[in-house]
């Protein structure tokens, strides 16, 4: 064990550390704040555009919509 | 003087608990039933009406388009409850999943859906959520907040499935307790780490150095389960992991605090921590020495303001995962923001020539500890 000492260096660095640890802090608060003023509109469907279609359009266009997608249904296949 | 610095501490310890204690009620009264708000706030047809009707389902009517309906459901994830609010066509199918409120590490989330994880329950009827019993795998490095969000749309569509009363599996249905691999690791952990700790035992360095292996393979990279700050957070907050299927969170929590309450030793650091493991090896490849600081007492309630802030933090926004600053999921998932890795990166390179400066300097969970031996230490003298 090294006798009491000052060690400069190792306490600047542990400074930077605490101050990187208030800006992630202060990062994750406006983030989350963010968040809950805007509720993650993850995925939707119809889009806006579909939205006055009627109700037969409006079921064949997302069955389109999916076909074309990149993602596949694994009941559908 | 070192009764006074006793006398101070003690004072210290206590105006931090009362803090707790009032920032937990503040969070709680800011906490106003924000879903229905939300409700309205992502919901795309701004001239519909809107019908709250039984057990939590919307009716969504207008003029142009047919009639929809809307849940919320609730699932529970990593750090608390995931509230979702999916949309249901006229023909029951899924046609929109929101996440309204999520105590999750924004990091995880987005992950989740970085990987497309709704997609998959695009269109799928209700009927189909219900007979399949469908599940889509979880997202590693995130499996809890994905399972999290499928039971909270599994519970939205039981909502739904009540109202057109459609035979649906109870939202809670009881499951048995399971006593997995975690179980085992974590109990295992605690006899080998307690045997090392005897200070007879002969081969006490070996076993120690097992211990950490272990807890650095399995709490660390395996599991990603070592005792963190989101997990305290989750457990004042009321968000109590189900102890059917995570009873290995249990074994460690209570089990740690148990042991150091009664004993005053000290399991976990020494033994199991996954982070002090992997500094303590990075220690052995730069011959690290250990740091004596003249300001001793300066570093040591900085480690424990943090920590006190981040409960405090946590408290009154009532997330979990907002004031986590430990550098675990960036170390072992390689998930977090850009300046946690900065902080991990940061502390490795320390970690070469200064012994276990985490914990010695920053680990919350330290100071979290030092409290509780403080209170132990105060009961012995009031029996006494």
């Amino acid at each position: 064990v090294s006798k009491k000492k000052n060690y400069m260096g190792i306490q600047f660095l542990l400074i930077l550390l605490f101050v990187f640890i208030i800006i992630h802090l202060t990062e994750n608060i406006r983030k989350v704040k963010y968040n809950s003023r805007n509720p993650i509109n993850s995925y939707s469907v119809p889009p806006k555009s579909y939205q006055v279609d009627t109700l037969e359009q409006n079921d064949s266009k997302i069955d389109t919509l999916w076909k074309d997608s990149e993602f596949s249904d694994p009941f559908r296949k | 003087v070192k009764r006074n610095k006793q006398k101070a501490e003690w004072i210290l310890a206590i105006f931090a608990l009362i803090t707790i204690a009032f920032s937990w009620y503040i969070g709680k009264k800011l906490k106003i039933s924000e879903v229905d708000q939300s409700v309205f706030k992502v919901l795309p047809y701004h001239e519909s009406k809107i019908q709250r009707m039984e057990n939590g389902v919307y009716k969504v009517t207008s003029n142009d388009l047919a009639t929809v309906f809307l849940t919320t459901g609730t699932g529970k994830g990593y750090a608390g409850p995931i509230k979702v609010l999916v949309g249901y066509s006229h023909s029951k199918t899924i046609t929109s999943i929101n996440i309204l409120d999520s105590k999750e590490t924004t990091s995880y989330l987005q992950k989740v859906f970085n990987r497309k994880y709704l997609e998959n329950f695009h269109s799928l009827h209700l009927s189909r959520l219900n007979r399949l019993n469908f599940s889509p795998d979880a997202i590693s490095g995130a499996t809890r907040t994905s399972e999290g969000i499928a039971q909270a749309i599994k519970s939205a569509t039981s909502k739904l499935a009540n109202y057109h009363s459609i035979d649906f599996e109870p939202e809670d249905v009881p499951q048995p307790v399971s006593f997995g691999k975690k179980e085992i690791i974590v109990l295992l952990l605690f006899v080998l780490g307690l045997l090392a700790r005897v200070k007879s035992f002969r081969l006490k360095e070996h076993l120690t150095w097992t211990t950490l292996i272990l807890g650095l393979i399995f709490l660390g990279f395996v599991y990603n389960e070592p005792i963190s700050m989101t997990r305290i957070h989750s457990l004042l907050l009321g968000f109590w992991p189900s102890w059917h299927n995570e009873l290995h969170i249990y074994f460690l929590v209570f089990g740690v605090a148990i042991i150091l309450l009664t004993t005053g030793k000290n399991p976990y650091c020494h033994a199991m921590c996954p982070l002090g493991a992997s500094q303590k090896l990075l220690g052995k490849i730069g011959h690290a020495k250990t740091v004596n600081l003249k300001q001793k007492y300066f570093w040591v309630w900085m480690q424990r303001s943090f920590a006190w802030i981040s409960i405090l933090l946590a408290l009154i926004f009532r997330n979990p995962a907002i004031s986590e600053y430990e550098i675990h999921s960036a170390l072992f998932q390689f998930t977090g923001t850009h300046w946690l890795f900065l902080i991990m990166g940061l502390t490795i390179i320390i970690s070469i020539f200064v012994s276990k400066p985490w914990c010695n300097f920053l680990c919350p969970i330290r100071a979290i500890f030092d409290f509780m031996h403080l209170f132990r230490k105060k009961l012995k003298r009031i029996k006494r």
